[in-house]
């Protein structure tokens, strides 16, 4: 009766239906507007300019919807007096900068907010940089206060849009769910290794095994589609930063459990060693990827200071795809493990009455 | 770049509207021949398990 839930088909079936709606919903939902770059980049201050806005998945229609802003320090807004719609995706932009700035900088970063009646708010932090020939003090600083529009839009199920990241963040859904998948079956591995050690049943070390062994393609799995995100957003399929690195040491660690169990021909050597081994890589893993990389200066996000799972990266439409994306993976690879383990148990039969009959 | 992007290589071809319901109905296809190998995989574990009178 121990282990009649691998048996049974509804949880199977509930995540099936959960990747079914990760796959659906993670490539179908569109990303919310944003703002891609402005051209001319820099401006001098204390005249008139003109600039063109190309912004991503927005829907410009009338010139009178939509009110441009830029902005520095806490409060300093200044609108843009002009702005014609090219097209869906484009806005020609025009206004006056005044002389007067409240700091002593030659050279500012601004940021620039585009608000649409139709699709709300786009924000692109130092998305402009104004220079100034002198750091005069007039009294144009009025220019500088303007109110932004209070009025919201509609909630709309559509992905944050975050500069560098922008479609891959859809990732998330894919290389860390899958990762997350890992550490749950890797937690299971390791309770049925101290339960053998504990107990020296065998069908314990099966189940320990077999998650660890589905873990591992999973952790794989994992690398590869983190290394084709990487690809896209720092231009390099592998760099030598330390969360990517000590991440493979970690997966090496747990491949060379694998090995450490087809070396042994005893089953009860074999499982007792393993049980043993899978114990110190789990402890070993832990620093490996958890806290060492949040110790040095990274690259991948959640390491070094860059957020990742927390508000700048992570909203609630993010999350209610990546929390079945980890249940869905999750129960696939309980599942995969499952069937790895009955196929063992079944070893585990044969051998025993072999041994038996002979 | 697409919203296909954990499909990288086939990004741009592919951003149109009626092909991204292709290719999220392959991907739905993948998952569906995974789940029916596991099936099968079950099934013919299950009449091993019967003939070594395994079953839970």
């Amino acid at each position: 009766m121990k282990y009649r839930f691998i048996e049974q088909s509804w949880w199977k079936w509930l995540g099936v239906l959960f990747l079914g709606y990760v796959f659906t919903a993670g490539f179908w939902v569109p990303l919310r507007p944003g703002i891609l770059h402005a051209v001319p980049g820099t401006i001098g201050a204390g005249g008139i300019f003109h600039m063109e806005i190309t912004s991503y998945n927005s829907a410009y229609e009338k010139p009178e919807d939509v009110r441009v802003f830029l902005k520095y320090g806490s409060g300093q807004t200044l609108e843009l007096t002009e702005v014609d719609v090219i097209d869906r995706n484009r806005l020609q932009v025009a206004g006056t900068l005044p002389h007067y700035m409240s700091t002593n900088q030659t050279a500012e970063d601004l940021s620039m907010i585009i608000h649409d009646r139709q699709t709300g708010y786009q924000v692109m932090p130092s998305a402009i940089t104004v220079t100034r020939s002198e750091t005069s003090l007039s009294n144009e600083h009025i220019n500088w206060i303007t109110e932004l529009p209070a009025e919201g839009t509609e909630w709309t199920f559509a992905f944050p849009f975050r500069s560098i990241l922008y479609e891959t963040i859809r990732n998330t859904f894919f290389h860390v769910a899958i990762w997350m998948a890992m550490f749950v079956l890797l937690i299971v591995s390791l309770t049925y290794s101290i339960l053998y050690l504990r107990s020296k049943d065998l069908l314990h070390d099966a189940v320990a095994a077999s998650f660890a062994h589905v873990a591992v393609v999973l952790g794989i799995t994992g690398m590869i589609t983190g290394s084709i995100w990487a690809r896209y957003t720092w231009g390099t399929y592998w760099t030598n930063d330390p969360k990517l690195n000590l991440s493979a040491v970690a997966m090496l660690i747990y491949l060379a459990y694998s090995i450490l169990r087809s070396s042994i021909t005893s089953d009860d050597q074999r499982a007792r060693l393993s049980a043993v081994y899978n114990v110190f890589a789990f402890m070993a893993m832990i620093p490996l990827v958890f806290i060492i990389p949040r110790l040095t200066s990274s690259l991948h996000p959640g390491n070094g200071g860059n957020p990742a799972l927390g508000g700048e990266d992570m909203d609630h439409t993010l999350r209610m795809v990546f929390y079945p994306a980890i249940i869905g993976y999750t129960i696939l690879g309980v599942w995969i493990s499952s069937i790895v383990f009955r196929i063992r148990r079944l070893q585990l039969h044969y051998i025993t009455s072999d041994l038996q009959n002979s | 770049m697409s919203r296909l992007f954990p499909l990288a290589f086939v990004t741009d071809h592919y951003a149109g509207e009626s092909k991204l319901i292709a290719v999220i109905a392959c991907v739905l296809i993948i998952l569906g021949g995974i789940v029916f190998f596991l099936l099968y995989l079950e099934k013919r574990i299950k009449k091993l398990e019967e003939e070594a009178d395994l079953r839970t």
